[in-house]
């Protein structure tokens, strides 16, 4: 507990920093913010064209996709914020650099300072606009929220959360062994988001649905967890995200430990 | 003992022709990254095929779009990519914003030149390592679907488009890495681009399906020619007829944007400072 709280200590000063650092730049921080509100305008077009077309893709009507959007928009950037943009994304050039020496000597456990401990705090800002996609959606869908679903839906969100950071995790430290792999954290990163923000109707075949529920189990992200706020909070993919979530946790960690034993300081 | 000085002049040529070479081989160096990169792509295919599967299960056709020619238009998209997406910015920015652009300023030659080589260089690396790949890919979903769609007027076609692509790209890279005079990050600037071409290029979706309203205004940018101009020759959707159209509109966004990159080079030059030696 303690440590966990010196933890959540660390993280917080950082998170001050790293937004005192990003607010003394306005124009960058401004011109950051204003793209990531792009790309949300982007994929309301392109959703906007689609249902121009089609009444309902594999049983969600148009709000319901605006909230998976939405809620997709909020993920992801909050995977962007924790843990790629100064963290997984930034790895290979720290190992090619010898930046990583500088973690190493510090008395915190290095899995924590190198992946999670410098936000990117554009991307929590840009949060916002996906929880605006979801105010919409819900207006239109109306639907009766109880304390219980919303519960349910922040722990299916938690558990989706861990397991996309887990999987990012365990491809960017695949960069200790292979030298200037600057393309590995994207890997990761896209590994979960193209398939996060789609339904998880969509994997409606025995090999998708081992793949997307079971060995890279994206759907648990936004599409699970939507689908539970619109239908009602199913125990079965609750306890299944509660079980995932605790193994890819644990199998980062031993991954993470096992590929930094590969890295040797390139620098001084 | 005499000692004879020989001179070796070097014509413009031969000096971008060494920058050339000398990044064709960093960039065959890391060659992990190139196999990333395929893989990213093939990552993106595989979601664009389950994404549009579902979608084609309510109808026949979107658009003038059956399911395997959107499937082949996204199988396209990372071949039309590999040949006309321009990373300059991110480096070039970078040397900008790091004082490093000092170094070019110095030394006898262009930098758009030697930014011209870097872009080249990439393309021609592709050309060994990972347009094989997609053009098989391309030919085996073709058999596959039974919806074989290239002809060699396509083909040409085809080419002429990459070609009009990566003039385009390559202004407007330039203009994208230059913009690290004012601001201290651009990599927000190539992110919007990315952005841009995922809607406007027709990276997201065929221009096709907009309504027709939006695609008379698309289809006047110069971002199409990115991915939805080549790609639809390729496809066959788009015929000879079209190319005295599409020169033109090149031509006019190329020379535009060319002014705009000089304008901007030129206020930046103003407005660039570096310490240090």
């Amino acid at each position: 507990m303690k440590k966990t709280k010196k933890l959540f200590n660390i993280f917080l000063r950082y998170l001050k920093m790293d937004m005192m650092y990003d607010l003394s730049s306005r124009t960058s921080f401004m011109i950051m913010v204003g793209v990531e509100v792009f790309y949300v305008v982007a994929s309301m077009i392109f959703f906007n064209v689609l249902y121009g077309n089609i009444k309902t893709l594999v049983g969600w009507s148009y709000y319901e996709m605006l909230l998976l959007v939405g809620f997709d928009t909020v993920m992801t950037e909050l995977l962007i914020g924790f843990i790629f943009a100064n963290g997984t994304n930034a790895l290979p050039k720290r190992i090619t650099t010898g930046y990583v020496d500088y973690f190493l000597l510090k008395p915190v456990p290095s899995y924590f300072l190198l992946n999670f401990v410098q936000p990117y705090f554009p991307s929590l800002v840009s949060t916002g606009f996906g929880f605006l996609l979801m105010g919409i959606a819900l207006t239109h869908l109306s639907i009766p929220l109880s304390v219980l679903t919303i519960v349910g839906t922040l722990i299916l969100a938690g558990c989706g959360f861990a397991i996309g950071a887990s999987i990012m995790i365990i491809v960017a430290s695949l960069a200790f062994k292979f030298s200037d792999a600057k393309t590995l954290p994207r890997i990761g990163m896209n590994t979960v988001i193209f398939f996060s923000d789609k339904p998880h109707h969509m994997f409606n075949n025995v090999i998708l649905k081992s793949i997307f529920f079971l060995i890279i189990p994206a759907v648990f992200l936004s599409s699970i967890p939507m689908y539970s706020l619109t239908h009602g909070i199913a125990p079965s993919y609750l306890i299944s995200a509660l079980i995932l979530a605790f193994v890819f946790i644990h199998m980062s960690k031993k991954i993470w430990d096992r590929m930094i034993i590969n890295y040797t300081s390139a620098s001084s | 003992m005499s000692q004879k000085i020989r001179i070796i002049s070097y014509s413009p040529m031969n000096k971008y022709l060494s920058m050339l070479k000398n990044r064709l081989a960093v960039g065959l160096e890391y060659r992990s990254n190139i196999f990333g990169q395929f893989i990213i792509d093939l990552i993106s295919l595989i979601a664009t095929i389950i994404f549009w599967n579902a979608v084609f299960k309510t109808q026949n056709n979107l658009s003038s779009y059956s399911l395997n020619d959107s499937i082949l238009y996204f199988f396209i998209t990372p071949l039309t990519g590999a040949l006309t997406y321009i990373f300059v910015s991110d480096e070039l920015g970078n040397e900008i914003r790091m004082g490093a652009m000092s170094n070019y300023l110095l030394k006898p030659y262009s930098l758009q030149f030697e930014a011209l080589t870097r872009a080249l260089a990439s393309k021609l690396n592709n050309f060994l390592t990972t347009i094989p790949f997609y053009s098989i890919l391309i030919v085996c979903i073709s058999v596959f679907a039974n919806h074989f769609m290239v002809t060699l007027s396509s083909l040409l076609l085809f080419i002429l488009a990459v070609f009009m692509g990566f003039a385009l790209h390559f202004v407007f890279d330039l203009t994208i890495a230059y913009c690290a005079f004012w601001v201290g990050e651009v990599w927000a600037f190539t992110h919007f681009k990315k952005v841009i071409f995922l809607i406007f290029g027709g990276l997201m979706f065929p221009l096709d399906f907009l309504p027709s309203s939006l695609f008379s205004i698309f289809s006047l940018l110069p971002f199409q020619y990115m991915y939805y101009i080549p790609n639809t020759y390729l496809l066959g959707k788009r015929t000879i007829s079209h190319i005295p159209h599409d020169i033109f509109l090149f031509v006019f966004w190329f020379v535009a944007l060319l002014l705009i990159q000089r304008f901007v080079w030129k206020k930046g030059l103003m407005q660039y400072e570096a310490q240090g030696g």
